[in-house]
């Protein structure tokens, strides 16, 4: 096992806050056999103190499941907002309740986050007013075959179950959009990757396919009608663009092309940045001409050299890739952090 | 609405696109989690002040396992004399320094955040200390023990004390 170091935090990191309390709280006892054998009087963290520690801990835990859960760049992500923050909504006015509910000796330290809860219902609700005028938070959560309308038939949904923010309201903007921009365009027909043996036609006869190709068509059947109708996809575990792939050749070709523009929207800015910290140095003050698609290509390479763990083959020195920022947790974690050791033990305090 | 989108809403139209900044301002919803979270922390005075001079993250020192802790253990055992009194009186230097500043600490959130700020500093400006499973963690306590004092390591007692509760009760 490696050993652990505490961790300092730094306004400028996500989480670093958290990272700082969790692992105090981790390694809780030997911080205070530390303390006390190194007689810092000053420092000694009172029983008192750590629960404190603990409850900010608390506060903040769901916060960073939910930044850990966006962080990802690999997959869409423009389902989950709507839903992320009716999360944390629910986490605040859960913590409220905690803080309302408190007795004792705990009351009087609790309430002191009365107003840092505040703050914080504020900057939610203003970012989240924002979501209302974007249609891609709509249409995503629409889109997504495994969600579709059934979030907004749960209780909490904030839109209520009438007018413009109801499910009923997003479904008819998004109908109409899907109408006005998406059922025109020609999609293009997949070719079927199956290769038999001998070519299709051949094998079946004439006459059926006569007859087939003759049977009226459902054209005016709307295809977002159709999907909003045909039932909820529950099988677990399959990616949602895998399911929009088989969706795109068979079903639903025109909708298709709209669930790929909406889930190309990216909902973090999170990858991009950390693109930009990982590939380090690239321009700096000795450099301050060079070209943006040079910049590209360094950091893109850079970043390619890095995952095929190689070097560039010239000198012992990597130019460009130098000096990057190492990550705070670059270390493996150990396996109770990876198992979530901290909500295990949430549920057994009584301080909840 | 961010003055961005505004301008590439104008430059767009100019080019006869239409592209409304409204609809297409999608807000990236890590960077409004942290302000929220970085609000709450401001609030509850959390938030590391400037002159606590945070050493950056980036200053990782090299992996020191068991083996790295017992060479230096030896490099010790050399020279005895010059390493101790160094070590030591880093370690002094760093509790009185510390002292002057912790004196008016609250008894509250900031108060208690500031103090473990404390501990991570002391730890790592001072000896490096790193924590980690109980055992380890028992040696390293009791290499510095040993260091400090100049006594040999305490067996037993310790061990009881040490025992980290909280990491076995985490299995």
């Amino acid at each position: 096992m490696k050993p652990l170091q505490l961790i300092f935090d730094v306004p400028t990191r996500w989480n670093s806050a958290y990272a700082m309390c969790e692992r105090g709280v981790y390694l809780r006892k030997a911080i205070d056999m530390y303390v006390i054998q190194q007689s810092y009087r000053h420092l000694q963290i009172s029983p008192q103190e750590w629960k404190r520690v603990e409850f900010i801990l608390d506060v903040l835990e769901p916060f960073k499941r939910c930044s850990d859960r966006m962080e990802g760049t690999k997959r869409p992500g423009i389902e989950k907002v709507f839903w992320i923050y009716e999360t944390l909504f629910n986490e605040l006015d859960r913590l409220e309740d905690v803080m309302e509910e408190s007795n004792g000796r705990d009351a009087e330290w609790i309430k002191e986050l009365q107003p840092a809860f505040e703050v914080m219902r504020t900057k939610l609700t203003k970012y989240y007013d924002k979501t209302a005028i974007p249609s891609v938070y709509g249409d995503g959560m629409i889109l997504a075959p495994r969600l579709k309308l059934y979030l907004t038939t749960r209780l909490e949904w904030s839109g209520g179950q009438m007018g413009e923010y109801s499910g009923a309201g997003y479904s008819a903007s998004c109908r109409k959009r899907y109408i006005e921009q998406y059922e025109k365009i020609a999609p293009q027909s997949q070719p079927m990757t199956t290769i038999w043996k001998r070519p299709y036609s051949a094998i079946d006869d004439d006459d059926f396919e006569q007859m087939v190709s003759s049977l009226p068509t459902d054209a005016t059947i709307n295809e977002y009608d159709g999907y909003i109708n045909a039932p909820r996809i529950i099988e677990k575990g399959v990616h949602l663009l895998d399911i929009w792939k088989t969706y795109t050749g068979a079903a639903y070709p025109h909708l298709g092309l709209m669930a790929r523009s909406v889930f190309a929207v990216s909902v973090t800015g999170a990858g991009v940045e950390r693109q930009f910290s990982k590939s380090g140095k690239v321009e700096i003050r000795s450099r301050a001409r060079i070209d943006p698609i040079t910049t590209t290509q360094i950091m893109m390479y850079s970043d390619m050299l890095k995952r095929k763990k190689r070097a560039l083959g010239m000198s012992q020195v990597v130019i460009g890739v130098g000096d990057y920022e190492t990550e705070a947790n670059e270390e493996e974690p150990p396996a109770e952090w990876r198992n979530d050791w901290f909500r295990s033990r949430k549920n057994k305090r009584n301080l909840m | 609405m961010s003055k961005l989108m505004k301008f590439l809403s104008k430059r767009l139209r100019k080019r006869g696109v239409i592209w409304s900044a409204e609809e297409n301002y999608i807000s990236c919803l890590n960077h409004v989690i942290n302000l929220a979270v970085q609000d709450f922390l401001k609030a509850i005075k959390g938030l590391p002040s400037v002159e606590d001079e945070t050493p950056p993250l980036a200053e990782k020192e090299d992996d020191d396992n068991e083996d790295d802790d017992e060479e230096e253990d030896s490099e010790i055992d050399d020279d005895e004399d010059d390493k101790e009194g160094d070590e030591e009186l880093l370690v002094d230097l760093a509790a009185v320094e510390a002292e002057d500043e912790y004196n008016d600490v609250e008894d509250d959130f900031a108060g208690t955040l500031k103090k473990l700020r404390g501990i991570a500093k002391v730890c790592d400006v001072a000896n490096k200390v790193t924590f980690s499973t109980p055992w380890n963690h028992f040696c390293l306590l009791q290499l510095l023990w040993s260091k400090l004092t100049g006594r040999k390591p305490i067996q037993v007692q310790f061990k009881r004390n040490y025992s980290n509760e909280h990491v076995y009760s985490t299995k």
